[in-house]
Parts: structure tokens; C-alpha cells; sequence
């Protein structure tokens, strides 16, 4: 075998891709990688223009082979950014999810003796074990990305939540000293009240006693007693201090009586066995709610109340119902923007109470009003909101088997209804007990 | 610095004509392969340190940054410092796929590394008739390189700039020579002076 046949031979069986044109791009030769994989043999691509052969990159190949004619510089073209220059089938058909080979190509000038470039040839290399390697790295770092990104997040909110809690103890903690002081007050504001009732039964006595002295005296024919009577009624106003004295009395017992309302509504919100279900009257709880919530009402909107008569008692834990109107009637006065009206109704509908509490504020934009049960999500500027509120409210809410729900038009006002059922401390027990075993088949 | 290393005036002023031919054939080969005026400046011939080449990373508008490495009689690497500004437009001429996406951005920094690369070599390398051969080109970010430690104290570069009539891009070429080569190129620069 001659030195030409030889190395005829070794291009023919090389691994790498080999394709020799002439400076008019037609093609020369083609050894084994491109026959295989085209199933054109070099005997029938010969003289053939390699750009049309292959037209989808016929603009590429001709800029590159061009370049390597007219600078006699060899020029490359890599997978990363031009996966596929020549239609071949992935090396890897059966095992392999590509389905095309990906390919570095370098094309370089072929010199003859006097130093002018006579062909280009261009050879392929099979990158496709490469690449796909390199791909699965890529998107296992990305995966990391997304990863670390959403534990960052996690993290983010774990703060507020603890942020959170250290709040709900500092409130749970001036809540227990308004119960103490609430009680403090409680007593001496007793008796201060049944003192001043005394004390307005006595004095409707003294003012009578006083009336008829002064008749008797009126009645005796000696003129030194009506004048000293007379002289004493005028330096002392008597008049104006027996007029006075029953409205005065009127007014302490109105301020006494306010100064109890409060107490009863402190010690009632923050009273520490809050979580106990008991049967309790739905409409005190908001009453109360109302009393403690009326400086912030007052200047905002005008409370209109319908309440259904002889509205059943409701097992419940009052404690958390009360919180849920706060927040709701709190809500509501913020969405109101100067001065506006907020309606609270309560009534029986099958088996179940039904509270609304409905607004003439700005309403609730439609894309928030699916989020607005969600934890941390919230509207109001930072620092305003916790985005807890109504999160908490709902759960308060699915405790007692309940539902909240929520329409709104923007503009127009919000409207929250809570359906409570009439519940019996067994069916409590019945679903606490059924709760646990969904928890426990959901760990297996 | 080692005596050996410096090259006299005549041999400078010989490497110069050398480079201002080259640049001349160059810019007539470029000019075939890309479809508006390309301006080359007048090789700039100096001996750099380590931090003399460092300083070349960080320019104030964003860049793409190349390099190539080339070997045979004389050895060193071509790094190119390509502006991002302007080569959308250079890519249009370049009748890259419009709209030109990240990996086409890619393509384009290599593909105008190498020519310039080629270009620029070629003429030097015929004149001096040396022998190279110049390797593929590779995309580099040196910001996410720390200040590496070279194995050298001196190399020869000789910088061009490139840039195109009525546009905002402006591209250098830098190519440096490692110590050995410098001899080499002596050598020959001496053989041409006789």
C-alpha cells in the first residue's frame, strides 16, 4: 500500500468527521463519519455544492468557508452556541434523549506547495456525550438555584412569623395585664356606682325635706326668719345648687356606668381562658367587640345593627369569634376612606348562625380577593398590616367548622359572611378525633 | 528586567513595518469579509508585566472578552477585548439571524476573534516566514478570575484596535508573547534587517 492510499485509508476510518470542498464550496471528498450518517457515499456528494446539501445552515457555512479562503486561517463553530451545523441522528439513539448529534466543527485551508489554499476541510467532532453532560449540570444548578431561592424565601418568612409570634406575646401579655387592671378597677368602680345610686335616693330625700322646711318656714308669721331664710337662699344659690344636684348625680352615674361597660368589654376580650368553648350569645361578642372598637368606628362610619330576635346560643369559643369581628370591623373601617357605614347582621338559617359585616368602603380588587385568606398577604403599607388578620380569622373559622366567605366590588363596599354552625360539644369531638386520622393516613 | 528580553529601537522599528504591512493586508482581507468599513489603528508595540496585562480587564463599558492561543515558532495567546455596544450591528452586517440572542452574541465574539486574530497574525507570520498555528478561540470572563499568579515577568504585545465607520463599537486585539518567543522574534527581525 503507497503513503497516499494510507492515508486515504486513516482519513476514510477516522471518528471525526472529515469533508474537503474546492474554493466554489462544491465538495471533494467525504470519508466514512458523513457517509454512515447521510447515507450518500463521497463517490455520489462529489462536486456537489455543500450548501446545497445542507441548506438550513447553507448561510453559515458559506460565511465560514469563505473567511477560511480569504484569511487562510482555519475557523471553528462550537455546540454551546450552534448545537447542530449538520443534520446527523444523535450518537446515541437508543440510550441517549437528544436527537441530534451535537457538534463542535472546525474548517481549515489545505495549502499547496505554494502557499495557496487549494480546499477547505472541515471536520466534525461528536459532542454529544459532552454536551448533555454539561446540560444535565446546567439544569441541576438551576434546580440548586430555584432551590436556594425558595429556602431564602422560607427564611424570609420565618422571620416575620417569628416577628409575629414575639407580637401576639406582647399583645397576649398587655391583654393579661388589662384583665388585671380591669379587675382592679372593677371593684371600687362598684361601689363608686351603687354609692352614687344611694347617694341620688338621698338627695331626692334632702331636696324634699328642704322644700317643705322652706314652706314651714314660709307658713310662721315672723319676718326675721323669711329674711334669713331669703339672705341664706341667695348668698348660697340654693336654686341653682338644688337644681343642680340631680343632674350632677345623673352624670356620674352615666360616666360610672360607661367606665364599667369598658371594664366588662376589657375583661371580656382578654379574658385568659379565651380558648374555652362555651355556649355563648353571638350578638355579645360583638357587642363587646363594638364597645371596645367604637373611638375608631365612631369617626369613621355609623354601625347599623340587624339582629334576628331570639337568636339561639352557639357553641363556640366566644374569645376567638370576638377577634374574628375585630378584625373584620377593623378591615372594614379601613377600607372606608372619609366617612361611611358599616352593617352588621346576625341571623338563623339552617342550623347555623350567620353573621355579615358589610362595608361601603373601596372594595377589594379582584386578583387580591383570592389571596386575601393567605398568610403574610397584605395591602397595606409596611408596618400597617401584618397580613394575619384574616389568615387567622379563617382558621378561627374552620375551627368551628364554619365558612368565611367574601364579595367584593371595587368601589362599592366588601361584604364578609360567616356561616357557624350550631354545633354540640360531640360533633367537636367527633371531627377533632376524624382530623388526627386524616393527619396519620397522610403521613403514610 | 533580563537584558535578553528587550528589543532595540531597530529591531522595534522593524516589527513595526512588519505589523503596519500586515495590518494593511489585513484590513483588505476583512474588508471582503465584512460588508462596511473597517477601521484597523497602527500596532501599538510595548513590553507589559502581569499587572500591565490585568489592567486590560477592566474597561468601563461592558465588553466581551477572547482569547486564543497560537503556537509553532512563536507562542503566545491573542486576547480580544470586544465593546457590547454596536455589536448588534456589527452582527447584522455579518449577516448573523436577527434578532441575535445570547448564543449568537457568543458566536459572533469568537467568530470576530478569530478572523482578527488570523488577520493580524498572518501577515507577520508570512513576512518573518515563521511557522503558527493558531488554536480555537474560547470566551473568558476575567471579573470571575482572581488576579492569577503568572509564570512569566515580560511579554510582548502588540495591540490593535478595530473599529467600524460611523458606529459605536470599538474592539482591541492584544497579542502577547511569552519570553522564549521574543527571542525567536529577534532573531528573525535581525535576519530581515540584513
Amino acid at each position: 500500500m503507497n503513503q497516499h492510499n494510507l492515508f486515504e485509508h486513516v482519513v476514510t476510518q477516522l471518528s471525526i468527521g472529515a469533508c474537503i470542498v474546492d474554493p466554489e464550496l462544491n465538495i471533494v471528498f467525504w470519508n466514512h463519519f458523513f457517509a454512515d450518517r447521510l447515507q450518500l457515499q463521497s463517490a455520489d456528494v462529489q462536486g456537489k455544492s455543500i450548501l446545497e446539501l445542507f441548506p438550513e445552515q447553507a448561510a453559515f457555512l458559506k460565511r465560514k468557508l469563505q473567511s477560511v479562503f480569504v484569511l487562510k486561517n482555519a475557523s471553528y463553530s462550537y455546540w454551546e452556541q450552534r448545537p447542530v451545523v449538520f443534520q446527523f441522528k444523535s450518537s446515541r439513539p437508543i440510550t441517549g434523549e437528544e436527537c441530534q448529534m451535537f457538534q463542535n466543527v472546525e474548517i481549515y485551508p489545505i495549502f499547496d506547495n505554494d502557499q495557496q489554499v487549494t480546499c477547505a476541510c472541515i471536520t466534525v467532532h461528536d459532542m454529544t456525550v459532552t454536551a448533555s453532560y454539561h446540560q444535565e449540570l446546567t439544569r441541576l444548578t438551576t434546580k440548586l438555584e430555584e432551590e436556594k431561592a425558595q429556602q431564602q424565601q422560607l427564611i424570609h418568612r420565618l422571620e416575620e412569623a417569628q416577628n409575629q409570634l414575639l407580637q401576639s406575646e406582647k399583645m397576649a401579655a398587655i391583654g393579661q395585664l388589662a384583665a388585671g387592671v380591669a379587675h382592679e378597677i372593677n371593684n371600687p368602680v362598684g361601689f363608686i356606682f351603687s354609692n352614687l345610686q344611694t347617694l341620688q335616693e338621698y338627695l331626692q330625700k334632702m331636696g324634699k325635706y328642704i322644700d317643705l322646711l322652706g314652706k314651714i318656714i314660709d307658713k310662721v308669721p315672723q319676718n326675721t326668719l323669711h329674711a334669713m331664710k331669703a339672705d341664706y337662699v341667695q348668698r348660697n344659690q340654693l336654686e341653682m345648687v338644688l337644681a343642680d344636684c340631680p343632674e350632677l348625680v345623673a352624670e356620674s352615674l352615666e360616666g360610672a356606668d360607661r367606665v364599667m361597660a369598658i371594664v366588662k368589654s376589657l375583661k371580656e376580650f382578654s379574658h385568659v381562658d379565651s380558648t374555652d368553648w362555651q355556649q355563648a350569645d353571638i350578638t355579645h361578642g360583638i357587642e363587646s367587640t363594638l364597645r371596645i372598637l367604637s373611638n375608631e368606628l365612631k369617626y369613621k362610619a355609623e354601625v347599623i345593627r340587624h339582629y334576628a330576635p331570639n337568636l339561639p346560643h352557639l357553641y363556640c369559643q366566644p374569645m376567638q369569634l370576638n377577634q374574628v369581628f375585630m378584625n373584620l370591623l377593623v378591615n372594614a373601617a379601613q377600607a372606608i376612606e372619609t366617612f361611611g357605614k358599616i352593617e352588621v347582621s346576625v341571623r338563623e338559617i339552617d342550623n347555623a348562625v350567620e353573621v355579615k359585616v358589610q362595608d361601603s368602603g373601596s372594595g377589594i380588587a379582584p386578583d387580591h380577593l383570592k389571596r386575601i385568606f393567605e398568610p403574610f398577604f397584605t395591602t397595606k403599607p409596611v408596618g400597617k398590616g401584618t397580613g394575619l388578620g384574616l389568615s387567622l380569622s379563617y382558621s378561627i373559622i374552620h375551627r368551628h367548622q364554619g365558612q368565611i366567605k367574601v364579595s367584593s366590588e371595587l368601589g362599592k363596599g366588601t361584604c364578609f359572611t360567616l356561616i357557624l354552625p350550631l354545633l354540640t360539644p360531640e360533633m367537636l369531638t367527633e371531627a377533632e378525633n376524624s382530623a388526627r386520622t386524616d393527619v396519620k393516613s397522610g403521613e403514610v | 528586567m533580563n537584558a535578553d528580553v528587550t528589543i532595540s529601537e531597530l529591531q522595534r522599528d522593524a516589527l513595526q513595518e512588519v505589523m503596519n504591512i500586515s495590518m494593511g493586508q489585513a484590513a483588505n482581507a476583512l474588508a471582503q469579509l465584512i460588508d462596511i468599513r473597517v477601521i484597523l489603528s497602527i500596532p501599538k508595540i510595548t513590553m507589559t508585566t502581569p499587572e500591565g496585562l490585568h489592567s486590560l480587564y477592566c474597561p468601563e463599558t461592558p465588553h466581551f472578552f477572547a482569547r486564543q492561543s497560537f503556537m509553532g515558532d512563536l507562542r503566545g495567546e491573542v486576547i480580544s477585548i470586544i465593546s457590547q455596544d454596536g455589536c448588534a450591528q456589527l452582527g447584522e452586517s455579518m449577516q448573523y439571524d436577527q434578532p441575535m440572542t445570547n448564543n449568537s452574541y457568543d458566536e459572533l465574539v469568537l467568530e470576530l476573534t478569530n478572523i482578527l486574530a488570523g488577520a493580524c497574525l498572518k501577515g507577520m507570520v508570512e513576512q518573518m516566514s515563521t511557522r503558527l498555528h493558531l488554536a480555537a478561540p474560547a470566551l473568558f470572563n476575567p471579573q470571575f478570575q482572581p488576579k492569577p499568579d503568572y509564570n512569566w515577568q515580560h511579554s510582548l504585545t502588540l495591540e490593535i484596535c478595530f473599529s467600524i465607520e460611523n458606529a459605536s463599537f470599538n474592539s482591541r486585539v492584544v497579542i502577547c508573547l511569552d519570553e522564549e518567543s521574543i527571542l525567536v522574534l529577534k532573531t528573525r527581525l535581525d535576519t530581515l534587517l540584513n
